[in-house]
């Protein structure tokens, strides 16, 4: 029973329909569409793998992870968050993950989520800044989702996201976008088995280029 | 590091002041191998009084075990422009790992550009590089790096391996901007990473003047550039300006690089850099 009720947590975590405004955002596959760097259903998979394998796997996981350690933190979890303001080279990527942060940790402090109203007071008085992967580590944690299933969740909302945007912008259709992610499944375990990395980085240089270009760009669907 | 783990004096050591007239120059340098400094050059009207300085390599290259740091010191007031005569080549390798260090402080009112040209990573080539940049109050900073793998052979042998970072603080200490990538050769062969491009690279640019009118100047610069593809943001904090670029080969980042530079001086400046020998 109790591993049903932690699957059921999870995935109402990961659920597209969580209020987190996650749907606004195409984390720069809107403006490679545009440059004609990405034109089907094959160029939204090589993006949502470089994202999961060269993004997410090296920066976003152990961000996660260390605000999931650092719970009820507020300074510890400050100097996390600027490291990833730090590393958000591209504004509208550092924009995109901080509002993101902000809804995800308004929906839980609605919920009473443990964790999540001091979080969004550090966040109001300006302590922390509350990018996604920090924020997704405060309220999962608060929430009670072990480490392994908040990695596996991070990750899928990423693919899910990216599956999302590539039917928005019909590169992809609704059922080849479910094919990628269960395809996108065996990359992400692959992922999850390596060990995490202590310091976080990334090397997604044709996504942060587009980020880049979307601030000036024609194509505005999203938000990046 | 020695054996007491303290980490050996850096083989080049230059330190750039600025004169009662105005004029900038090498105030102190130390250059052991594989460094060799150009005298220190005016080449240019404006900045006036900048002081342009080449670095030369007596040595082959990086190669497996070496480890290389540099500082460079630009004093308050100063104006130096720091490049490289060519390209590193960073040799293959059998397991082990090479390693440069940069350390940039720029002082208050002082300006910068650390221009190198690109790494060229060899077939089981594996390095580690960083560039520290502390920017003190009123200070400008234009740098880059970039990185190409080269296959003499032709074999399809990637490089084993790229740590690079780059971190900009201010006076304090608080860290500005933060580019960390550790990747191994296979990323240059992955659709979604390169976007089919062969080279990359960065282009910072911090301080008074680096702003949106700046960042619309150096959008333009790339236009038109063939086989280069790149975008600028702001940094954090609207501390400066940030370009990532993606290029087809060597030649055509280079010319990006210039385009680049010359927008740079010719909208701080009012006119672009002279012609280099």
């Amino acid at each position: 029973m109790a591993d049903a009720v932690a699957l059921l947590l999870a995935l109402q975590m990961g659920d597209s329909a969580f209020p987190s405004g996650g749907f606004g955002f195409s984390w720069g596959l809107e403006t490679l569409k545009a440059d004609g760097l990405v034109r089907d259903g094959a160029g939204v998979t090589a993006f949502a793998t470089a994202q999961l394998t060269r993004r997410w796997a090296s920066a976003d996981r152990p961000v996660l992870r260390a605000a999931l350690a650092a719970q009820g933190d507020i300074d510890s979890l400050g100097r996390l968050d600027r490291e990833v303001e730090a590393m958000s080279l591209a504004s509208e990527q550092r924009e995109g993950s901080r509002r993101l942060g902000r809804a995800l940790v308004r929906s839980h402090v609605t919920m009473g989520t443990p964790g999540a109203a001091a979080f969004q007071a550090a966040q109001r008085s300006g302590r922390v800044l509350g990018h996604l992967p920090v924020a997704q580590g405060v309220v999962w944690g608060g929430a009670g989702l072990a480490r392994e299933a908040a990695e596996a969740v991070s990750a899928f909302v990423v693919a899910a996201g990216i599956g999302q945007a590539g039917v928005r912008l019909a590169l992809i259709g609704p059922v080849e976008a479910q094919a990628m992610i269960a395809a996108l499944r065996q990359v992400i375990a692959a992922v999850l088995a390596r060990p995490c990395p202590e310091r976080p980085h990334a090397f997604v240089p044709a996504a942060e280029i587009a980020v880049m270009r979307h601030e000036t760009g024609d194509a505005r669907l999203f938000a990046n | 590091m020695n054996a007491r783990g303290e980490a050996p004096p850096p083989q080049l050591d230059l330190v750039f002041a600025r004169a009662p007239a105005g004029e900038s120059y090498l105030l102190r340098q130390y250059a052991g191998f594989p460094f060799h400094v150009s005298r220190c050059l005016q080449l240019d009207a404006e900045p006036n009084g900048m002081a342009t300085v080449l670095l030369q390599s007596l040595g082959a290259g990086l190669l497996q075990g070496d480890r290389v740091a540099m500082a460079v010191t630009v004093q308050a007031g100063a104006q130096a422009h720091v490049t490289t005569q060519g390209s590193s080549v960073v040799h293959s390798m059998a397991g082990g790992c090479a390693r440069q260090d940069a350390r940039i402080v720029v002082g208050e009112g002082a300006l910068l550009e650390y221009l190198p040209r690109p790494m060229i990573l060899f077939p089981r080539a594996d390095v580690a590089t960083t560039l520290e940049i502390v920017l003190q109050a009123g200070a400008s900073v234009m740098w880059c790096d970039g990185y190409l793998a080269h296959d003499p052979q032709r074999a399809g042998e990637r490089f084993t391996g790229l740590s690079a970072e780059t971190s900009l603080r201010d006076g304090s200490g608080t860290l500005l901007a933060l580019d960390r990538l550790v990747v191994d050769g296979a990323v240059l062969d992955e659709e979604g990473v390169m976007a089919g491009y062969a080279v990359h690279a960065s282009v910072g640019l911090a301080g008074p003047g680096a702003d949106e009118a700046l960042a619309a100047g150096w959008r333009t610069a790339l236009e038109g550039i063939e086989g280069v593809h790149g975008g600028v943001s702001a940094l954090p904090g609207a501390t400066g300006l940030f370009c990532r670029l993606l290029a087809r080969d060597g030649i055509a980042l280079r010319q990006a690089m210039l385009a680049l530079w010359r927008a740079m001086r010719l909208m701080r400046f009012g006119v672009e850099p002279g012609e280099r020998p």
